[in-house]
């Protein structure tokens, strides 16, 4: 208890020495707190899935919480320890590619070398699921376009309906939800 | 300070809707889920305050038929807002003429450029007859994409 207090403290004392310009201190948050966030559940799949490395996800979250001053939005209201945990497992869920219309062949590191034989695989998989995508797009248009405004623009469930004019948001939930169960059952089908 | 009544807010934000309604209403415009007898001011559309862009491309991948297609819909569209569509070839180079058929309606091509009114693509969604109509070539069909294969 004694140790984890001392350990709290001393997080706090680096955190302190960053928001006043001292960026070699970063280095010691990230080992005593933003790493081991990081390791935690959804980190891991999304390194997989999108073949973000740990170090760039350490620099996204140090462009972040430092050069762009998001660690003083602490308030020292509740546990730093705590708060910096949440923060970094809501930045991670915040920058899913996928709101971004990145796509995770676009991310894979055998695309950035000159290896042409593994990027035409990439590009056939991309028209595979372009094909997917289109077959049930003349299947289901509107489903299609719902789809595609949620995941590929990162609109909003509100936005999507005033947009298309639909009745609800859970209609606009129901629609992309349907469309990605479709989707999934294509893609496997036919893969 | 006494509270200032909201009345002229409010009465602007009541012209403004009744003004869509009536864009809305000459245009002949019936969004998707909308009854037969429903008001169209309930449905009015509105995009997003950001810029949205829909990509079509050509079915086929042949050089000469090929084509991909831009339909941007500005921030904060409304009923009557028309909407840009450019159209390329393979090459990238603008369609030189010829029409385009999207959402229900054939837009008229000039230099890879055209342009149809929100309400019509709005209410044309459920179409999928999207192809590019040159002279003397049949219709070349294509679909809504998700990604953008040019930077594949």
């Amino acid at each position: 208890m004694i140790s984890c207090l001392h350990m709290v403290s001393e997080v706090a004392y680096d955190v302190e020495r960053l928001m006043a310009g001292d960026a070699s201190a970063w280095a010691r948050v990230c080992e005593k707190s933003v790493r081991m966030e990081m390791t935690r559940f959804r980190y891991s799949s999304m390194v997989r899935k999108w073949r973000i490395t740990e170090e760039e996800l350490l620099s996204m979250l140090f462009e972040d919480m430092v050069v762009r001053g998001k660690l003083a939005l602490y308030r020292g209201d509740g546990d730093l320890y705590g708060w910096l945990g949440k923060y970094v497992v809501g930045y991670i869920r915040r920058t899913n590619p996928a709101r971004r219309r990145e796509t995770p062949v676009a991310r894979m590191p055998d695309e950035q070398t000159e290896d042409g034989g593994r990027s035409l695989q990439c590009r056939d998989r991309r028209r595979f699921a372009e094909r997917c995508f289109g077959a049930l797009w003349r299947k289901n248009p509107l489903r299609a376009y719902v789809h595609y405004l949620k995941l590929g623009e990162g609109l909003s469930s509100q936005e999507i309906r005033n947009m298309l004019g639909l009745s609800s948001d859970a209609n606009v939930n129901q629609l992309c939800s349907r469309f990605r169960r479709e989707l999934r059952k294509r893609v496997f089908c036919d893969a | 300070m006494p509270d200032v009544p909201q009345f002229p807010a409010r009465l602007a934000d009541w012209l403004d809707a009744a003004r869509r309604s009536l864009v809305a209403g000459m245009s002949g415009y019936r969004p998707p889920g909308a009854r037969p007898g429903q008001s169209p001011l309930a449905h009015s559309p509105c995009s997003p305050s950001r810029d949205v862009r829909f990509m079509f491309a050509s079915d086929t991948d042949d050089p000469v038929c090929a084509w991909r297609a831009t339909l941007l819909v500005p921030a904060n569209a409304v009923v009557g807002t028309p909407l840009a569509l450019t159209v390329v070839d393979a090459r990238g180079l603008p369609v030189a003429d010829g029409a385009f058929r999207l959402a229900g309606c054939v837009v008229p091509l000039a230099d890879g450029r055209g342009s149809l009114p929100f309400e019509v693509f709005v209410g044309g969604l459920k179409d999928v007859r999207v192809a590019l109509v040159r002279q003397g070539r049949p219709d070349e069909n294509g679909t809504l994409a998700f990604f953008d294969l040019e930077d594949a």
